[in-house]
């Protein structure tokens, strides 16, 4: 079994058209769901990432970041227990940020410590 | 472990919540903000998707957006001051005029019949006499309801850039006006409260008849006039004075209740027409249909008869009847009878003469039906062709029968509609008479 970090970023498309409050709850308990049907394989729910940031260069300059197009900022991540990156594939596919056009980077960690 | 989410909001929470704080915003900030408003609220829906899905749903959810929300609007009008301050020198007190964002703790906690007035405050602005009544419908199912303009659309039957345009013209009417929610005193409530039954009624009707294919839209819709009207009905009742609602808006509930009650079964699980002989009234939600009856019980207070009190006791015949074939036509021809006197319409004639079919016979049905022409029988069709077809199919004249389902085939583009009468045909076709 290997740790598998999963980082959320949203739909690429800047044309979608808003979702309604409504659908917005119904995505909100989809997260719900997939979380739980998850399992033991979720060791980690994560948390999101709000859309602030700075970013330290090696100059010492502090900017407002990330300041790179919105379709490449990580909204959030997770961290996810299985076999090999198939497996972690295969649970991502089943995450509902996916039915909207988001994508998920599957990182493996390394397990430094 | 991770704690689920999905169980922690009620029902349309999102939906409610969005003209919830749209009301408070407007109150604060006013109606020229009124768009701002909209925007700050959906940042902080969207801001809520992306944080509650992994973080999970805080203690105090409206706290949370309302914040959001207010830091949001709060943030726009003071970049926008800025830049005008760089324009002209003279914009000081424009600035100053904006909230402090230091935001009291109390304010994070309104109190549930203080937004509830802005809500109703926000219904009275949606139908100020110079909106047209579909604008209205339209208006307060965005701006109270938190439908989004799609949603309304589909609900209603009516393309999105028709939806749109209704909407944009609205509020450019009420930027015009130039009304706050404040100015809706006691008074003016009183004096606008037809023209509010009145838009109720009628989003009523259109989620109830449209015959969109999003069922679940369609009952949302009905589900909100009734939230709606129950929320003015509701006002003002703890403080037993000023109340705005009258006898006429209780049977206006009662009304809305006792068709929502029924309206599972309508359609079959398909999406299929069921007409009324053929309903399950296992179906029903009785709970509604006593409520009904309560409202209605109130709504007899004084003796003013309006157009919902009749349309309430005709809906009342139907509930109370225990099968379809116990139901007391006679009455409800009557009733139909009266409500034509007082409030004449094509679809009422069209009621009272498929209600005199049932309580006399076919052949007076035939000839009431007969009777619709010129214009009025145009603004019924296909209903009034379906009515005829129905009354030969009775008769058993199944030529005349099938002629009239042709036409009326021919008459809608509405799928729901068109597999009924082709349905029908079928059965014309096997000989099948009704009775």
């Amino acid at each position: 079994m290997a740790k598998f970090m999963f980082l959320y970023r949203d739909s690429a498309d800047p044309n979608q058209p808003q979702p309604s409050p409504e659908e917005m709850q119904q995505f909100l308990a989809l997260w719900g769901d997939w979380f739980t049907s998850c399992g033991p394989k979720l060791v980690d729910g994560g948390d999101g990432l709000l859309p602030t940031g700075r970013v330290l260069h090696p100059t010492g300059d502090v900017t407002n970041g990330p300041y790179v197009e919105a379709k490449e900022v990580i909204g959030g991540y997770s961290v996810v227990d299985v076999e090999h990156y198939e497996a972690a594939v295969e649970l991502a596919r089943t995450c509902p940020i996916i039915a909207i056009g988001g994508t998920i980077e599957i990182r493996e960690f390394a397990n430094y410590n | 472990m991770h704690v689920s989410s999905s169980h922690q909001l009620v029902d349309h929470f999102f939906r409610h919540e969005s003209g919830r704080l749209v009301a408070v915003l407007t109150a604060e900030f006013g109606v020229r903000r009124l768009e701002l408003a909209e925007d700050a609220v959906q940042h902080a829906l969207s801001r809520a998707l992306q944080t509650w899905g992994l973080g999970g749903v805080p203690g105090n959810p409206s706290g949370w957006l309302f914040r959001v929300a207010r830091n949001y609007l709060i943030d726009c009008l003071r970049r926008h001051a800025l830049e005008l301050r760089y324009q002209n020198q003279h914009s000081a007190a424009l600035s100053e005029s904006i909230g402090s964002d230091d935001v009291a703790a109390s304010v994070d906690v309104l109190a549930d019949d203080e937004i509830s007035d802005h809500s109703l405050r926000l219904l009275f602005l949606c139908c100020h006499p110079a909106l047209p009544f579909e604008s209205r419908v339209a208006l307060a199912l965005k701006l109270v309801g938190g439908f989004s303009v799609r949603e309304i659309a589909t609900a209603l039957l009516i393309t999105k850039a028709n939806a749109e345009k209704r909407i944009y013209r609205a509020m450019e009417t009420l930027r015009e006006e130039a009304v706050e929610l404040a100015d809706l005193d006691y008074g003016s409530m009183q004096a606008r409260l037809e023209a509010v039954e009145s838009t109720l009624y009628l989003m009523f009707n259109e989620g109830y008849a449209s015959l969109s294919n999003s069922a679940v839209l369609r009952r949302d819709v009905c589900e909100e006039a009734v939230r709606l009207c129950r929320m003015l009905v509701e006002h003002g009742n703890a403080a037993a004075q000023n109340t705005v609602a009258r006898p006429a808006t209780f049977a206006l509930l009662a009304l809305m209740l006792m068709h929502l009650a029924r309206f599972d079964a309508r359609l079959s699980q398909d999406g299929a027409i069921i007409v009324m002989e053929d309903q399950d009234r296992g179906l029903w939600n009785y709970a509604l249909i006593r409520e009904a009856m309560d409202w209605m019980a109130a709504s007899t207070k004084d003796q003013q008869i309006s157009r919902y009190h009749i349309e309430a006791a005709i809906a009342w015949e139907h509930c109370r009847a225990t099968s379809f074939a116990s139901i007391e036509w006679q009455r409800i021809v009557e009733l139909y009878t009266l409500l034509n006197q007082k409030y004449p319409s094509p679809m009422i004639r069209l009621n009272l003469a498929i209600a005199s079919m049932y309580a006399i016979g076919n052949e007076t049905g035939l000839q009431q039906l007969v009777a619709i022409d010129g214009k009025d029988r145009q603004r019924l069709r296909p209903w009034w062709d379906a009515a005829l077809a129905t009354v030969h199919q009775r008769l058993g004249n199944f030529n005349e029968a099938a002629a009239h389902f042709q036409d009326a085939l021919a008459l809608t583009d509405n799928p729901t509609l068109k597999q009924f009468f082709v349905a029908r045909l079928e059965q014309i076709a096997y000989g099948i008479k009704l009775s």
